[in-house]
């Protein structure tokens, strides 16, 4: 039974059903067979072909498979709109971690270095955490989204080439951001902090890294599914 | 043990306005839904039992139904009840129904009488 079960889940998740879908799915098939054997039992079948009869009754692992996939709303957004999901949503959740790090520049840069002509210079104390978790951001942002493309796709069995596009997007992305800051000489204590994409000709090292883990989960993905849909 | 056969027009509809049916009149769960249609239809509609879920998740998601974990009998099960959405669309669902199965019913019944004016 076991692993009836466990091909049910896999061929769901890689059909595009929703991971809390196929979740829930799974865990009421799997009290409503445990319902039956006890009632196929209590009609005094042993227990071997009340496991058989309860089996039958809810159906093939096909049939089980077919109904769910005829509601679309069951579906998840990687299934229905790869191109968003994998592809848009990365490089945008990008750009909203580098724009919380630049946020929190800023506002360090007024309340602890108000007078200093720039924020880039050794602090102390509270001023060097509130900075640090600031750029911790900022150089983490690129590995944090890839990894939760990574996650989002082992998770959802996309093996979509929108990701690959998505992780080549933010990475691209990273390698070309460089934040300026400066003070605006017409107005006093009045700055600017800005990101701007700029190509620098190379790729960093740990870009190339991410990229290559995203290939292997993504040709890891599709011959799981050809391994399942083989077998 | 009573043979069951499938029965491939379950799906088209009809499993729907029997789980709203069946849920207007208490909350229940998918065990309990699947005994209740067969007794409720003496067992004229049958399916794979497992097909119920697919549809509750679908008219949960519709807004139709609404869901809750319980704990009965130390296991814990997922109660559907009904929603005033799904109470109103239960309403259509069995107008639309009945025109139908009207309309099949005259048909049917017309050619019979026909058949039988012939000889």
């Amino acid at each position: 039974m076991r692993r009836q079960w466990a091909e049910l889940r896999e061929r769901l998740l890689m059909a595009g059903v929703a991971p809390r879908h196929t979740r829930r799915y799974l865990h009421e098939l799997q009290d409503h067979y445990e319902d039956l054997v006890r009632e196929a039992c209590a009609q005094g079948r042993d227990a071997e072909q009340a496991r058989a009869d309860a089996w039958r009754r809810l159906g093939t692992l096909d049939v089980l498979v077919e109904t769910m996939l005829q509601r679309p709303q069951l579906r998840s957004w990687s299934a229905r709109m790869p191109w968003l999901t994998l592809a848009l949503l990365p490089p945008v959740a990008l750009a909203a971690l580098y724009g919380v790090a630049l946020v929190i520049l800023a506002t360090g840069w007024a309340i602890f270095l108000p007078d200093a002509a720039t924020p880039f210079q050794p602090v102390h104390g509270v001023a060097m955490l509130y900075f640090g978790f600031g750029r911790l951001l900022y150089y983490a942002a690129p590995a944090l989204v890839v990894g939760l493309l990574v996650l989002h796709m082992v998770r959802q069995r996309q093996y979509s080439v929108w990701a690959i596009v998505g992780g080549v997007l933010v990475s691209r992305a990273a390698g070309m951001a460089t934040v300026h800051a400066m003070r605006l000489p017409e107005q006093a204590n009045a700055s600017r902090v800005s990101l701007q994409l700029q190509s620098s000709g190379q790729t960093p090292l740990w870009m190339s890294a991410m990229m290559l883990v995203l290939v292997v989960v993504y040709a890891t993905l599709v011959w799981r599914k050809q391994r399942v849909l083989s077998s | 043990m009573t043979r069951r056969s499938s029965n491939p027009n379950f799906l088209n509809g009809v499993p729907e306005l029997l789980i709203l049916t069946l849920l207007a009149d208490s909350e229940m769960y998918g065990y309990e839904l699947v005994q209740a249609i067969r007794e409720r239809t003496a067992g004229v509609v049958a399916a794979g039992e497992g097909v119920v879920y697919p549809v509750l998740h679908a008219l949960e998601a519709e807004g139709a139904v609404t869901s809750r974990r319980r704990v009965t009998g130390g296991r814990s099960r997922i109660y559907y009840s009904l929603t005033n959405a799904g109470r109103t669309r239960m309403g259509e669902m069995a107008t639309s129904w009945m025109t139908l199965t009207e309309a099949v019913r005259s048909l049917v019944q017309g050619r019979r009488q026909d058949e039988t004016a012939m000889g």
